[in-house]
């Protein structure tokens, strides 16, 4: 009994811990560039996708067989995010703030449509099986399999924490804060602020990416269904809940939010009748997006909250005259 | 087989611009794009689903299909009692939620992110109730004519291009000529100027609230009528919806109208050449062939989309 | 008219303004303008004259301090109210609808009055600018910045305001067109508009007003009569710079 609640929340934080790392994904893009990402689903889908294809064995009518190491998918999965990140950033990094969201969501949609049709090298909608566990062969150690994999998410989220703390701390991360503080600078820099932005957008897509393949990996199997508007959702409202901007707090924000997704679906199955599954799901779901608006309603800074900068980004909307301008300066002061 | 693709992308396109209208009203009007209104086109059908098996279970007769259209008077009227709780339920959510937001001078991107949330609420809540199994407003086929050229439509398929016709005409109307929708398109262009000028901005917002959300129930209706009801279905035209809007150029009725007709065309076209699962991206390309090469769209205030 | 002499057709006591709370602009006006007046505010850059008129009107969030039209206070109003107990306005920039035509540029304003009315306010206010009457059609982004302006004053006439604000209506115009603007508002002065007119153009604005203001750094520093404040080099070197000989 002890054994399997120490087992299911080891499993529930390895969940938990892999949302953070799309977390921190999101945040580079988010709390460090300001750009609004709501097809963070597609990102997370192109790195499953290609771990997966990257490491499983050889299966008919689909493309694969590559056998590759665990390490060799991942690696090729953040890969194949970054690239796939950067040639959608280079089409919509200009666009405004709204643009950019329907452009993203619009992408998620199409790789959604891909997994699903494109049975010959994505499975179809039966998605990809028997994608190899990290200590797999310790599998009939149900306890031992589940620390180990918890510790290996740990161990991963610590490392892209570190990275990314490191990287914003560098002459890189600099220029990139720099940007995110005086958006005029940004202006005046002209090309090279996109650039810097544009790298940005791709490093951030290649965690996402990354964090996708470390899913498909520890639950072994991964489906179309799995990466769908909802994800993308959770997701912002870890970043949200745990303070856009900060890392720490995408990664608390991680663990509130699948603690609180994973206790009201206890809940809700609970008090509704047993032939109610997929109406509880719906139910969860839908009492989480009226959560999220509440926060942005009640308390848009979230449980950390978040650096003054950042804010920025949040609070300004223009008044009158075209909504072109992504953070508008401010009304014209003068005497 | 080409004139048959045609006709498929005017039906389709029809209910695609119904919407598109609504969402370039509100997109110009509250300046940001709002990812529920997919769910107003939802509830509008669901809205009407109900309304009609009430009227029908009280006043039989009013389930006689009036020839040659599959559905009877009760729908119409189903119709109207849609727009009115469709209108209803966008006020209420912006009186819940934009309003707030906006009065807070908060940024597009949270009212956007906000909109992201009522619509997975919305939508996950109509699924609760009535799960994802799909319903109809009848339950017999409804034959299709034979045209000229071999191509076939059904009445009801007709009637849909028809309304969708008539409505952007009397919404064009409505917008140059009377004083309301003069108000409109001053706030679209400068809510503070508007005003300066005696406009009751805030009236305005609600009035277009209501007018959007009146628009998405017909377009719910439609697609209900021509095709299903199921909760997934405004989800499932919100690209198609923002892609039109935007290649009209937002803020532009005609503009919606004609779009929602290409990008209808563009998918029946697509469906033929490969395959009906690949419907959906063709918004996309849609989109994102509008986005890089002329942003305002076709009849777009000019401006574009270019962040500075 | 009423009995004007005892309440100022605009009273502003106190008035604090800025665009967020830590930054003042304005900070602490009282303004005074009776009835028939022509008040002009000038001042350096920066000094706070665009945001208070922005502010009467409602357009710059007040922190503090109220506003009487004809004694009514009406800070608290949101700004179509204002338009409606009389207050007009006249913004420096974007005070048209580009998109929309002249004709309904001015027919969005006439939609306030009453219905009957609104037919003979149009015909009067367009006999004042006969250059718009022209091409009533025309797109109101294509006309040149004089017209633009006129048809702002038009705009903000339409609603018979008491008092009538503008923010500098000579900004970007030749000098040719700085005159014709300026003779109007003269005449719209003496046939009974009061007006408080925000001004760089010194001169321009000294030519017509019938007192002058000074606003430094967000308060009043001086007050006086245009043709003393014209002649008077100390006050003009301290606070308008160099700018006393400008282009007129």
């Amino acid at each position: 009994m002890m054994l399997d609640l120490l087992s299911y929340l080891a499993f529930f934080m390895t969940m938990a811990l892999s949302y953070a790392i799309i977390c921190l994904g999101l945040n580079v893009q988010w709390g460090q560039t300001g750009l609004f990402n709501v097809g963070v689903a597609g990102f997370v889908a192109v790195g499953a996708y290609t771990s997966a294809l990257l490491t499983t064995p050889e299966v008919a009518d689909r493309v694969g067989g590559f056998g590759m190491p665990t390490v060799v998918g991942w690696l090729g999965a953040a890969l194949a995010s970054g690239l796939v990140s950067l040639a959608v950033g280079a089409l919509t990094i200009r666009l405004r703030a709204d643009y950019l969201a329907i452009a993203t969501f619009g992408f998620a949609v199409v790789v959604q449509l891909c997994a699903l049709n494109l049975e010959g090298l994505t499975g179809g909608p039966f998605g990809i099986g028997f994608i190899p566990r990290p200590f797999a062969e310790l599998a009939g150690q149900p306890l031992l399999f589940s620390l180990l994999n918890l510790g290996l998410m740990v161990v991963l989220v610590l490392g892209v924490y570190l990275a990314l703390e490191r990287l914003l701390a560098s002459p890189w991360g600099r220029v990139l804060r720099a940007i995110r503080e005086d958006e005029t600078a940004a202006i005046a820099l002209g090309k090279p602020a996109v650039r810097f932005r544009l790298q940005a957008f791709a490093l951030g897509g290649a965690i996402m990416g990354l964090a996708g393949a470390a899913q498909g990996h520890f639950i072994g199997f991964i489906a179309p269904e799995n990466y769908v508007p909802t994800l993308t959702f959770q997701v912002w409202a870890m970043l949200i809940v745990g303070g856009s901007g900060n890392n720490c707090g995408a990664i608390l924000g991680a663990v509130v939010v699948w603690a609180l997704w994973a206790l009201s679906g206890m809940a809700i199955s609970g008090v509704l009748p047993s032939g109610w599954q997929a109406r509880a799901a719906a139910l969860q779901i839908a009492l989480i997006g009226v959560g999220l608006c509440l926060i942005l309603v009640l308390r848009p800074r979230g449980l950390l909250g978040e650096r003054r900068t950042v804010s920025r980004h949040l609070l300004r909307l223009p008044t009158a005259g075209s909504p072109i301008v992504k953070s508008p300066a401010g009304e014209a002061k003068d005497g | 087989m080409i004139a048959q693709a045609i006709l498929d992308g005017l039906i389709n396109g029809a209910v695609i611009g119904l919407g598109a209208v609504g969402v370039t009203l509100t997109y110009s009007i509250l300046r940001f794009a709002n990812f529920a209104h997919g769910e107003l086109v939802s509830w509008g059908a669901y809205f009407a689903f109900l309304v009609n098996i009430a009227l029908v279970s009280v006043f039989v007769g009013l389930g006689n299909p009036i020839a040659p259209f599959s559905f009877g008077w009760s729908l119409p009227i189903s119709l109207v009692g849609a727009m009115l709780l469709a209108a209803a339920l966008a006020l209420l959510v912006d009186a819940l939620l934009f309003g707030p937001l906006r009065r807070r001078n908060s940024a597009v991107i949270i009212l956007v992110m906000a909109s992201f949330g009522a619509a997975l609420a919305l939508r996950n809540l109509l699924e609760f109730i009535f799960t994802s199994a799909p319903l109809y407003f009848h339950s017999s086929l409804q034959i299709a004519m034979r045209f000229p050229g071999g191509v076939r439509a059904t009445p009801d398929q007709l009637l849909a291009i028809g309304a969708g016709l008539v409505i952007a005409i009397v919404l064009h109307v409505f917008l140059t000529r009377t004083p309301t929708g003069r108000a409109m398109r001053a706030v679209a262009e400068n809510p503070q100027l508007a005003g300066v000028a005696g406009i009751d901005v805030r009236r305005v917002i609600r009035t277009v609230w209501m007018l959007g959300a009146a628009l998405a129930a017909v377009a719910g209706v439609f697609s209900g009528l021509l095709v299903q009801i199921r909760p997934q279905m405004g989800l499932d035209l919100l690209l198609p919806l923002f892609a039109a809007s935007i290649l009209g150029g937002i803020g532009s009725v005609p503009g919606a109208m004609l779009a929602g007709i290409i990008v209808g065309l563009g998918e029946a076209f697509a469906v033929r050449l490969v395959g009906a699962e690949w419907r959906s991206a063709v918004a996309f390309v849609v989109l994102v062939a509008v986005l890089l090469l002329r942003p305002q769209g076709l009849f777009g205030a000019g401006k574009g989309s270019r962040a500075s | 008219m009423s009995g004007g002499n005892a309440v100022p057709a605009l009273d502003v006591e106190g008035l604090v303004a800025a665009y967020e709370a830590d930054l003042p602009i304005v900070r602490g006006v009282d303004l005074r303008v009776r009835r028939g007046e022509l008040v002009t505010l000038l001042g350096p850059n920066g000094a706070g004259k665009s945001t208070l008129v922005k502010a009467i009107a409602g357009t710059a969030p007040i922190l503090a301090g109220t506003v009487r039209l004809d004694g009514t206070p009406i800070e608290a109003l949101p700004v179509h109210e204002k338009l409606a107990r009389g207050l007009g306005f006249v913004p420096q920039t974007e005070n048209i609808f580009a998109s929309l035509s002249i004709e309904e540029n001015l027919e969005l304003a006439a939609d306030r009055l009453p219905r009957n009315a609104r037919r003979a306010r149009l015909a009067e206010v367009t006999a004042r600018f006969p250059d718009l009457a022209r091409e009533p059609r025309r797109r109101a982004g294509a006309l040149s910045g004089g017209q633009r302006q006129m048809l702002a004053i038009a705009r903000a006439l339409i609603a018979n305001p008491a008092v009538l604000l503008l923010d500098e209506p000579s900004a970007g115009l030749s000098p040719k067109i700085v005159g014709e603007v300026f003779n109007e508002l003269q005449a719209l002065n003496r046939a009974g508009v009061t007006i408080v007119l925000v001004e760089q153009n010194v001169r321009a604005a000294l030519a017509i007003a019938t007192r002058a203001l000074i606003l430094v750094e967000g308060r009043i520093a001086h007050e006086g009569e245009p043709r003393a404040l014209l002649a008077d080099d100390t006050v003009a070197r301290l606070y308008l710079g160099h700018r006393t000989e400008v282009t007129s």
